[in-house]
Formats: structure tokens, sequence, C-alpha cells
């Protein structure tokens, strides 16, 4: 970092995002802060309403079997039906009846020795305002003072034949559930917080690239051109913002520099003509070096990819809010009009998007490079925003299908669009920068915007949270037509997009090639999207969790990803270990989803997310590089890229096809035991492709030999 | 852009931002302590239509449809007696045909047109938050555990609007201060940012002034801003090789 970009624009462009998210942070934790115990505390009057509810229904029940006669000691059965009085209605602590000086008959949920002393010590109170809650203190079973806890004691009489006083039934509320409710809501409001810092990281930053980085970074890159001796003029100066006066100071000095040398040019001019020839080629020289009256070099006079930047998360933060919730949504709608069973039913759109998703890309590249950027990221907006909706509104099983298949398409053209834009504003040189910039965008959509969508489903329901992904699509079109307004199409790369594929025959040939795409690859996109995307929801839903729930769950995974990726990369790099990465990849992966099978429950679901995290963050560089090296070594004349363009298209045909897989598998045996299979599938095949690529070396060895 | 420009530029879309993500926060405190509180007075009710329930279908497993429960009738007067939250009770046959009814208002009125496909399906009560009440539909299984009835119980939302009332009121002050507040310091603070950067551009601007060619005193230069030194003296120096030249040139 120079100390002129310092100066002009690095300190300040920090200190906005301080100051902003600082800004965010504190205003929203006040908010919360001050909010949740007064929230906290309307939540008691019901749960008390509750109790009181309770208590009566179970009165009414006593005073019947008393009326028949039977006495109140000898009632049978009481422990069962408070059991089961307990395990129907959340919140309630203990149940228990006993005679009117207190003393216990029957009690459930606590120890009753402890509820004995409790009852005794404030039986006074509890009989003076019965209907009434009282507070009672209860000690612990073990008789340490400082582990005893206070609940809300309803207490009702028992009532003989409607008028004798036979015994009270007390109903006991745990105060501190209605803190456990509330700090269900104090999850959320973490999420959402993270979430929206992050997400006015993104507008900030696309806000400062436009108004004042971008402008201040490109006469940054003038002065330094100009401290290397490079007069060059910049295709196209800013007349106006907030670099305008700087950049008109710089004009001068180069038109001052452009009229010494002119003048030189009219002094050689009027030599004589046996001096001319000499005279312009010192000119040349000069001019040459200086790079006078030339114009600046292509790589600066590219747009900053960071302005793209908020593009790719706009429609990848709109594709990806349904995520916690799609599965179980579609099972839903495809229960009322599809003829197929639930399991089928709800992968099928999921399989028609992430497969259209996949066979348009490369079309959609083509259509990107030759009608240009902007037509295609707003084309792709506008058929998102309808596949959206479509998906919102859909009643039908079969009109779900068709927009899933046009939201699929709408996501291939802005994400080709999105992608196009940086290949063109970037050179061999900053390329791994650009992309790194679009990826990690796509990143920070993957962390916050299930969470977000997870929040919001819970609230405003599956079919709102699908309208507002469509209305962000359509957000993006202004936006779209402001930041794209000025690339060109990248004609040139219309033929590039052509040949990309052209040498798929002979890839489809390379064994290395094929061994990684089909035993590596695949399985870990079929393991993507059938489990992360599929399943989880749908097996989470299954064990009672909110959507909010299942959002956090899947914020795991963006969160692992998003750290553990650079730092695998790195590893990669330095040690050169890729194939080892992309096998213990695959283990990892696989092996975490297998404990599933012996305990069913949420947390292995998590341990199945987080080694699905920690899997795809090793080895999905580490496949690339393997990809790139194997058609280099190999297939000498082949195009790397278009190696990486059939790569691609083949791990995403298997993302499609992972939501039908696991659908196939849940309906045989299961949801649950379908995570199970996947990641058995998942650790045989990577097994397998260590063996093939074992046996390949060996056999490329003897070859040598 | 004039500083004032420029902060206006950056200070509305951040205010918008903080003043979203603010009201936001507020929605979902709101929204998530609704969803709580329904899932508390739902489960309270649930309770209480489950006892009505176990009551009619003493009848039903009996193996008598619903309308010759004797007792259905005395049954729900009593329960909406019992409980002044109750708006109305219906008990329902398997066509969905009201057959005993308690109470006033709507009945069913505000219950999906498929709350029968639903309940049947489901074998579980339907539990609806209309705009003017709550409404739990539960099945009434027979002897051979099958669909032979619905009972059908209104309670009244007033204490529930009422609660939700109190907490708009509770926040409202809260969230507009935050608002209010992030809008001040928001755009004192984006003004004083800009300010700053705005005074660092412009010494750097003076510096590129005071060493622009028309003044080649290296005296004055010699006071730029270090920053753009290194560019000046290239320039100077760029100048004085072409001027050099230029002298070569005529000299020769």
């Amino acid at each position: 970092m120079t100390l002129i970009r310092k100066q002009l624009y690095v300190v300040a462009a920090r200190s906005f995002f301080v100051f902003m998210l600082l800004l965010m942070l504190v205003s929203q934790a006040g908010v919360s802060i001050s909010s949740w115990p007064g929230i906290k505390g309307k939540l008691v009057p019901e749960l008390d309403r509750k109790a009181l509810s309770i208590s009566v229904s179970l009165s009414t029940k006593i005073a019947r079997a008393l009326d028949y006669g039977v006495p109140l000691e000898e009632l049978y059965g009481v422990e069962i039906f408070f059991d089961e009085v307990l395990g129907q209605t959340e919140g309630i602590s203990y149940l228990a009846l006993s005679k009117l000086d207190g003393n216990i008959l029957v009690s459930r949920g606590i120890d009753s020795r402890g509820l004995q002393q409790g009852l005794s010590a404030s039986l006074s109170e509890i009989t003076s305002t019965l209907g009434v809650p009282a507070i009672i203190t209860v000690a612990s079973e073990t008789g340490n003072p400082s582990a005893s806890r206070s609940y809300r004691n309803t207490a009702v009489k028992v009532l003989q034949q409607e008028e004798i006083d036979k015994a009270l039934i007390h109903v006991g509320f745990d105060p501190d559930y209605s803190e456990r409710k509330v700090s269900d809501l104090k999850y959320d409001v973490v999420i959402v917080l993270f979430a929206s810092l992050l997400i006015g990281f993104e507008i900030l930053l696309a806000l400062l690239t436009g108004n004042f980085i971008g402008p201040l970074k490109a006469a940054a890159n003038r002065i330094e051109r100009m401290a290397r001796g490079d007069f060059s003029n910049p295709a196209k100066s800013s007349s106006g913002g907030i670099a305008a006066r700087l950049n008109a100071r710089l004009d001068r000095i180069t038109e001052r520099i452009n009229e010494t040398y002119s003048s030189m040019i009219d002094i050689a001019r009027g030599l004589p003509q046996s001096r001319v020839q000499s005279a312009v080629a010192a000119l040349e020289s000069i001019g040459e070096r200086l790079r006078i009256r030339q114009e600046a070099d292509a790589s600066d006079n590219a747009k900053d990819v960071v302005r793209v930047r908020i593009l790719t998360f706009i429609f990848m933060f709109a594709s990806m809010l349904s995520r916690p919730f799609l599965p179980v949504y579609l099972g839903e709608i495809a229960d009322q009009s599809s003829t197929l069973s639930p399991e089928l039913s709800s992968s099928i759109p999921i399989t028609a998007y992430l497969a259209s998703m996949a066979l348009c890309m490369p079309y959609a590249a083509r259509w990107s490079d030759t009608y240009g950027r902007r037509n295609s990221y707003m084309l792709g907006a506008l058929l998102m925003a309808g596949g959206l909706l479509g998906t919102a509104l859909a009643g039908n099983f079969w009109v779900l299908v068709v927009s899933r298949v046009i939201e699929g398409v709408g996501y291939a053209l802005m994400f080709m669009s999105c992608q196009g834009y940086v290949v063109d504003n970037t050179n061999a040189e900053n390329r791994s920068r650009g992309i790194a910039t679009f990826v990690s965008a796509i990143m920070v959509s993957e962390v916050c915007a299930p969470a977000v969508g997870g929040v919001l489903a819970d609230s405003m329901g599956f079919s709102g949270v699908l309208a507002v992904a469509a209305l962000l699509s359509v957000f993006a079109l202004p936006l779209a037509w402001k930041i794209l307004a000025v690339n060109g199409n990248a004609s040139n790369r219309k033929e590039n997009s052509k040949d990309a594929y052209a040498g798929g025959t002979s890839l489809l040939r390379n064994s290395r090639f094929m061994a990684i795409s089909i035993f590596a690859a695949i399985p870990a996109k079929i393991l993507l999207s059938g489990f992360l995307i599929f399943l989880t929801p749908v097996v989470l839903a299954n064990f009672g969790s909110s959507n909010s729930e299942i959002g956090r769950f899947a914020i795991v995974y963006g969160v692992i990803a998003l750290l553990a990726m650079p730092l695998f990369s790195m590893i990669g790099d330095r040690y050169q270990c890729h194939f080892p990465l992309v096998i213990a990849g695959g283990l990892i992966s696989g092996i975490c989803l297998l404990p599933i099978a012996l305990e069913p429950s949420s947390r292995m679901v998590l341990l199945g997310i987080v080694g699905l995290g920690l899997g795809q963050a090793m080895s999905i560089s580490s496949q690339l590089t393997l990809i790139s090296r194997s058609v280099e070594t190999i297939n000498g004349h082949e195009n790397a890229s278009s190696a990486l363009g059939l790569f691609r298209l083949i791990e995403r045909i298997g993302g499609a096809l992972g939501p039908v897989i696991a659908g196939i598998i849940a309906l045989r045996m299961g949801p649950v035991s379908a995570i199970s299979i996947l990641g058995f599938v998942m650790v045989s095949s990577t097994i397998f492709c260590l063996l093939i690529t074992i046996w390949l070396r060996k056999r490329d060895e003897r070859i040598a030999r | 852009m004039k500083p004032i420009g420029l902060s206006l530029h950056i200070t509305l879309p951040v205010i918008a931002i903080a003043t979203f993500a603010i009201a936001f926060n507020g929605y979902l405190n709101y929204a998530k302590f609704q969803k709580h509180l329904i899932q508390v007075e739902m489960s309270r009710m649930k309770f209480s239509v489950d006892d009505i329930r176990a009551n009619l279908e003493n009848g039903l497993r009996l193996g008598l449809p619903v309308k010759a429960i004797a007792n259905a009738q005395e049954v729900i007067t009593f329960a909406s007696r019992k409980d002044s939250s109750i708006l109305s009770i219906d008990v329902l046959d398997h066509t969905g045909t009201p057959i005993f009814k308690a109470g006033q208002g709507a009945g069913l009125g505000s219950a999906p047109k498929n709350w029968r496909a639903s309940v049947i399906k489901k074998q579980k009560t339907l539990e609806i938050l209309a705009p003017d009440s709550f409404l739990l539909v539960a099945p009434l299984l027979g002897i051979t555990e099958d669909f032979s009835g619905a009972l059908a119980v209104r309670y009244s939302r007033d204490l529930h609007d009422e609660t939700m009332r109190e907490v708009f009121k509770a926040l409202v002050p809260v969230i507009s201060a935050a608002i209010i507040l992030s809008i001040l310091i928001g755009a004192f603070g984006v003004h004083l940012l800009v300010s700053k950067a705005v005074r660092k551009i412009g010494v750097i601007e003076h510096s590129l002034e005071l060493g622009s060619m028309e003044n080649s005193d290296t005296s004055v230069t010699g006071k730029a801003d270090g920053t753009v030194q290194p560019a000046l003296a290239a320039a100077r120096l760029a100048i004085q090789e072409i001027r050099e030249t230029e002298k070569a040139l005529v000299q020769q």
C-alpha cells in the first residue's frame, strides 16, 4: 500500500466502514437491550392464564372422581394422568395434588420433598390467592440453598359435589421459561444484526467505490504512473466528483509536458532535411519512454471489479433467502397437487432449478458475451424475479417446477454476467484477485441470506420471503443499469466461449480429469445440494426446529467455508498437497454424516454441516488446481480454462442430481437414513478416487520407465 | 464534488441502511414476540379444546354419530360459560354440517375452505389466527379412530391484541429514538469524515498546484506534500529532459 493511496482514500474509507458498522451495531444493540425486559414481562400474564386453565381442568377431572365416591388418598392413575398433561403442555414445570393443609399426595416433574417445603412455607399466601400465582421457592434435591429455584405456583381447590373443599391442585411454571422464549429472540436478533452489518458493509462498499474510492484510486494510479515517468493520459478523466480538482491538476501537468514536447516537435520540423531523421528518432525515443500523448494501458482504465460485488451479492442473497425452508415449502405445495410422493415432489423443483442453472451456464456465458453484461444481467434479474414470484404464488406442482426452471435460467444469466464483468476488467495479473472479490460476495450472501430468510419466514411466511427475494431481484435492475452501463460487450470472448467446450471430447478421455470429476467433484456436489439444501431443512423441520433455527444451521456452512477456504487454499499452495486435501475433504464431509444413523438429532445434523463445510473448504480450490494440472500435464495442447468450464458443468450436473438422489433414498429409507447413506457414498467414492489416482500414477511411472 | 454534496451522497444511504436495520430489528422483536405469545395462547386454548373434545369423544367411542351424542349441547354450553374468552363452539358432523352450537358469532366463518380436508388428513387440531378471533378446529374421532366430526372453538383475541398494542407502544419510542439518534450521529459523523478526507485531498491538490510546471522553483515545490513529491520530481525531470533535447537540437 503506497503512501499516496493511504493519504487519498484508504484511511478515510476505513474510517467510513468503522463508523458505519459501529453506528449500526450500537443502535441495534440499544434497541434490543432496552426492549427485551419489557417484552419478556408481557409473556408472563399469558403463562399465568395457561396455568389457571390447566389447574381448573385438572381440578374438574379429579372432582369428578371424588364425586363417584373415590377417597382422595386412593385416587388411582393420577401420576400417569399428570405425566400425560406434562408431556402435552410446554412450559409447565410441575403438577401436584395436595391436601388442603398443603401435604402433597401426588407430584410430577419436580422433587416432591423440595416442593413440599416450598408449599408449606408459602401455604398461607397460596390459599389466600387461589387462582392467582404465588412465588414459591423450591430447594434442590441436594439441599444446596444456592441451587434452589423459584416457581410461579397457581393453585385451585378441588371441590366434591361442587361445594366441599377437598384438595388443592398446583401448577408450577418456571419463571425462566419466558426468559428461554426470549433468548430464542436474542439469537434471531444477533443473527439479523450480524447479517445487517454484512449487508451494510456491502452497500457501503458499493457506495464508496462509486463515489469515493474509485475516482481517488484512479487518481492515485495516475500519480504513481507519473512517479514512474509514465505521462500517458487516462482514457477518460473524470470531470466531476471527489477527484475532479485533483484530476484537473494532473491534467495540467500532463498538458504542460505535452506542450513542451509539441514545441520540440515543431522545432524538429523546422530543422534542415538532413537532420530531421535523427531529430525525429530522438523525439520518438523520449516520447516512447515517457509515454507522452499515449493512452494509458487498458488495465489502468479498467473498471474496479468491486463495483460488481453488490450486484453479485444481491442476486445471490435473493436466491439463497429461501434455502432454510424451500424443501418444506415445496413439499407443502407438492402435497396438495402432485401425485408423486412428498419426498420426490419436493426434490424435483430443486433439481429442476439446479439443472436449468447448470445447463444454461454455457449459453448464458455466450449470451452475455454477445449482448453485453448489462443486458444479460437485467434479463436474468427479471427472469429470477418472475421465477421467485411464481414459486411464491404457485398453487400447482407443475407451475412450481416451471417457476424454478425460470429462476435457474435467471440465476445463470446473472452469474455469468457478473463473472464476465470481472473477466472483462482484469488481466492475467489481477484476475485471481478479481475472482476472489466476486467469490467473497457469494460467500457473504451464503452466510447471511439463509439466516435472514429463516427469521423472515417465521414472521412473514414462506411466500412472503419469496416475494421479498423477487423484490430484491427487481431492485438490482437500476443498479445494474448504472454499474454495468459503460461496460462494453466482450465480443472477442464470443469465440473463446465457443471454444470453451470444443475440447470436451478429448477431456472426457483424460483419466485424471474424469477420476476427479466423477469420484470427487460430483459426489461433493451431490452432498452439498442433497444434504445441505434438501435434507437438512426437511430433517430439522421433522425434529421440530423453527425456520429461524434451520437458518442458523445453514449459516454454519457459510461461516466455516468463508473462514476455512482461504486457509486450506494457502496450505494447498504452500505444501503442494492438493490431492491429499481433496481426499481428506471428501472423507471428512462423508464421515461426519454417518453418526446421525446412530443418534438422529439436530446435533448430528450440525456435525454433518460442520464436516461438509470443512470438507468443501479443503477440496473445492484443490480440485480446481488438480483439474488445471491434469489437463496441462497430460493434454498439453488443451486449454486449461476449457477444462475448468467442462469441470464446472459436470459438477453442477452433480449438484442438480443431489436433491433427486436424496429424495429417492429418503422415500425408501427416510430422510435421516438418507443423510447417512449419502455420507457412505461420499466416503466410498473418495476411497475409489484415491485408488484410481494411485493406479494411474503407477501406470504413468511404468510407461515413463 | 463539494464536501456537502459528497456528505449527502454517503449520508443518505448510510442513514437509510441504519434506519432500515433498526426498523427491521424492531419488527423482528415485535413479530417474534407475537409468535411466542400465539404459541402460549394456542397451547392454552388447545388444552381446553382437548378437554371438550375428550368429553364429546366418550360418546363417539360408543359408536354413536355426532348428532346422537346426548350430552354434547350441555358440554359445550358449560365450556363456553366457564371461559369468558370463548366466543362460540360448534360441533360438526363428518360432512362439516354444524349440529350443536354454543355462544355467538361466525362459527367456522374464518376457517380456510379446505379446513375439513386438512383436519382429516393431519388428524390434529387446526390452529388459525383469524383477523377477528383465534379458531381451533379439532377432529372428533370415532370408535375406529376415523374422522366422525369436528369441534370448532372460537376464542376472542381482544387480550392478544391488547398485549400486542402494549408491546408496540413500548417499542415505538425506543425505535424512534434510535432512528433519530442514528440520523443525527450518522449525518454529523459522515460529514466530519468527509470534511477530513476532503481536507487531506485538498492538501495533495494544493501540492500539485504548487509543484505544477508553471512554477519550477524547487524551494516552492519542496514544500509539497511528500506523497506527490516523486510524481512532481518525475514531471520536472521530463520537462528538463525535453528542454535539454530541444537545446541540443537547436545547437546542432
